[in-house]
């Protein structure tokens, strides 16, 4: 069974109880991997910019503040930093992984072929919500759309936009711990 | 098989705790001894004390292969204290043999009361370096000695003494916690290079000592996998799952190396391939690997080779020779095919000629290149075929179905 707390729960606890930052990585490697998959198409890059944007993530965790958002939109904002600052330089970069003396990837040919089977996961597990979850889930969470804008293209209001962005997010939580071990 | 999600899940745990226990307050030395000291001991890792070696040079590390290894309990200083024997003279005190030992030792790297419960007929005090940087649950030291003793029950007055095996040489004895819950045990040198220094050094808790340039050690066991980083050649693991004694399959993975600055393409480089500004990083596969090393090109080059998938599958590295400060060497940049050789040429020779291999498969022929400047296409013509490839960042390639004769004429021309 999954762990109850919110992610906001978790990156605030993060400080007292390493283990916490475990539980928010396994809830969204899976998603993170996928939409690096799909804008490289290359899963060794996936990987490397998965992994440094939890790196930069656990090691910005403090300056975190629920009040400014959701932490997947949070952690996704990051990942679209990392994505960009790649395609710019050429490189992906390590700074984070360095600073919290984290070691570089060893990947072989079948943790590559799991990265793509775990990319699946997440999509698949995006494809199950209702379509206006899974709409709202995309703009918001992928795309960093406003509420407001959403509800404009969407012809509602952005109570209803937050309702299905959250109950999305609540679904994909529960469908991919549904996928661990 | 390397699990990639369960790997990366244990090195952020890893580091969220270092990051926790780092917010304990640890105790401080006055001020300006410690700045001192830091002062000192940076400058001495930084330049090798008598030109030794330091923990960050790096010797060949045990290849990636796990080892089995029998892990067993550290010894509590009970039960070894007295179990020398003075007039042991096999062994003399050798040479510290790892990088830690070679910056100089801090007031609290000897252990307070000394060293006589090891079990090693000499032991070089002096050398005892506390190492985890703070980072470990207990204090661990690591202390040379010129022969690891072998207590025997069989010798009278140490009947109490734990038998152990026979003389191996010298070695280096790991010392973690303090006061009475000090334990204890010693690897010979061959045991450390061989990865299978470890020990239990409480319930669910292993301590180890490595070779230079490892930088993380997983340990495998039937029921978890753990992966840790080495700080001072030592690690700590967490493995609660772990029977005392355990077997665990230990695993050296070598730390990354940083490339000097002067290790990178330069913007000529770059200018004659533009792929090579693709993003990159990630998995080198052992064919580059051998075919970069058959250039003598060192491994400067990882970090800027990029995989390129051509027409028909075909995938091409684009990877620059990086000459390194060497004033004989010159930079190239080299294409290097799937299962083909590498053609490497200087940027300016490229920008003007380009580079280009081709060789057969079969029934097929594989085509790759680095095109000169300003070509957008590259005619390949085999025999009196002609077959047009577009070039995508500088770089063409493809699959052509025709067989392909060494005697065959081949041209390729550009525009």
């Amino acid at each position: 069974m999954g762990d109850p707390r919110t992610d906001e729960e978790l990156l605030a606890a993060v400080r007292r109880e390493p283990e916490a930052f475990g539980v928010f990585y396994r809830r969204h490697v899976s998603g993170l991997l996928g939409y690096f998959l799909r804008r490289t198409r290359q899963a060794e890059l996936a990987a490397d910019l998965t992994a440094e944007t939890f790196a930069a993530a656990l090691d910005g965790v403090r300056r975190f503040d629920a009040r400014r958002g959701p932490a997947v939109a949070w952690l996704y904002g990051i990942a679209r930093r990392q994505l960009g600052t790649a395609m710019r330089r050429g490189a992906v970069e390590d700074r984070a992984r360095r600073r919290l003396g984290m070691g570089a990837l060893d990947l072989t040919d079948a943790a590559l072929e799991r990265i793509e089977a775990e990319a699946d996961v997440a999509t698949t597990a995006l494809d199950h919500l209702p379509a206006d979850q899974r709409e709202a889930v995309r703009a918001r969470i992928v795309e960093e759309r406003d509420y407001a804008d959403i509800a404009t293209t969407t012809r509602t209001s952005e109570a209803v936009v937050r309702k299905r962005v959250s109950r999305g997010l609540a679904g994909l939580r529960s469908r991919v711990e549904g996928e661990q071990p | 098989m390397t699990d990639f999600i369960a790997d990366l899940e244990t090195e952020l745990v890893a580091a969220a705790r270092r990051r926790a226990r780092r917010r304990v307050p640890r105790p401080r030395l006055v001020p300006v001894v410690a700045a001192v000291a830091v002062v000192v001991a940076a400058f001495a890792v930084l330049r090798g004390i008598d030109g030794s070696r330091t923990a960050d040079d790096r010797p060949v590390p045990p290849p990636g292969r796990g080892v089995a290894v029998l892990v067993l309990p550290a010894d509590p200083i009970e039960a070894t204290r007295g179990c020398t024997v003075d007039d042991w003279t096999g062994y003399a005190p050798g040479k510290p043999s790892l990088g830690v030992f070679a910056r100089p030792q801090h007031a609290d790297d000897p252990l307070p009361g000394g060293y006589g419960f090891l079990p090693a007929n000499s032991v070089d005090a002096e050398a005892s370096r506390l190492v985890g940087d703070g980072e470990f649950s207990v204090p661990v030291r690591l202390v040379p000695v010129g022969g690891l003793f072998m207590p025997s029950g069989d010798l009278p007055g140490m009947e109490r003494c734990p038998r152990t095996r026979p003389s191996e040489g010298p070695g280096v004895c790991l010392v973690a916690g303090e006061d009475t819950a000090t334990v204890s045990r010693c690897f010979t040198d061959r045991e450390i290079s061989d990865g299978k220094a470890a020990t239990v050094t409480r319930h669910g808790v292993v301590h180890g000592i490595v070779p230079d340039g490892t930088g993380l050690v997983s340990l495998s066991g039937p029921r978890d996998r753990v992966m840790v980083p080495v700080i001072d050649n030592a690690y700590e693991a967490r493995v609660p799952w772990l029977d005392t004694p355990g077997r665990l399959e230990i695993t050296l993975h070598a730390a990354p190396r940083p490339a000097p600055p002067d290790c990178e393409p330069s913007s000529a480089a770059y200018e004659a391939v533009p792929a090579l500004r693709a993003p990159g990083g990630g998995h080198v596969p052992l064919e580059l690997e051998k075919a970069m090393s058959r250039l003598g090109a060192g491994d400067a080059w990882r970090p800027y080779a990029r995989r390129l998938v051509m027409r028909d599958g075909v995938v091409v590295w684009v990877v620059p020779q990086l000459p390194c400060g060497d004033p004989m060497s010159e930079e190239r940049v080299c294409v290097v095919p799937h299962g083909g050789s590498p053609v490497c040429n200087t940027p300016t020779a490229i920008r003007r000629q380009g580079a280009s291999i081709i060789f057969g498969q079969g029934a097929r022929t594989t085509v790759a290149g680095i095109a000169p400047e300003g070509a957008r296409h590259a005619d390949v013509r085999i025999r009196d075929l002609v077959y047009p490839l577009l070039v995508r960042d500088g770089v063409f390639g493809a699959m052509i179905v025709d067989r392909h004769r060494s005697n065959d004429p081949v041209e390729i021309t550009y525009r």
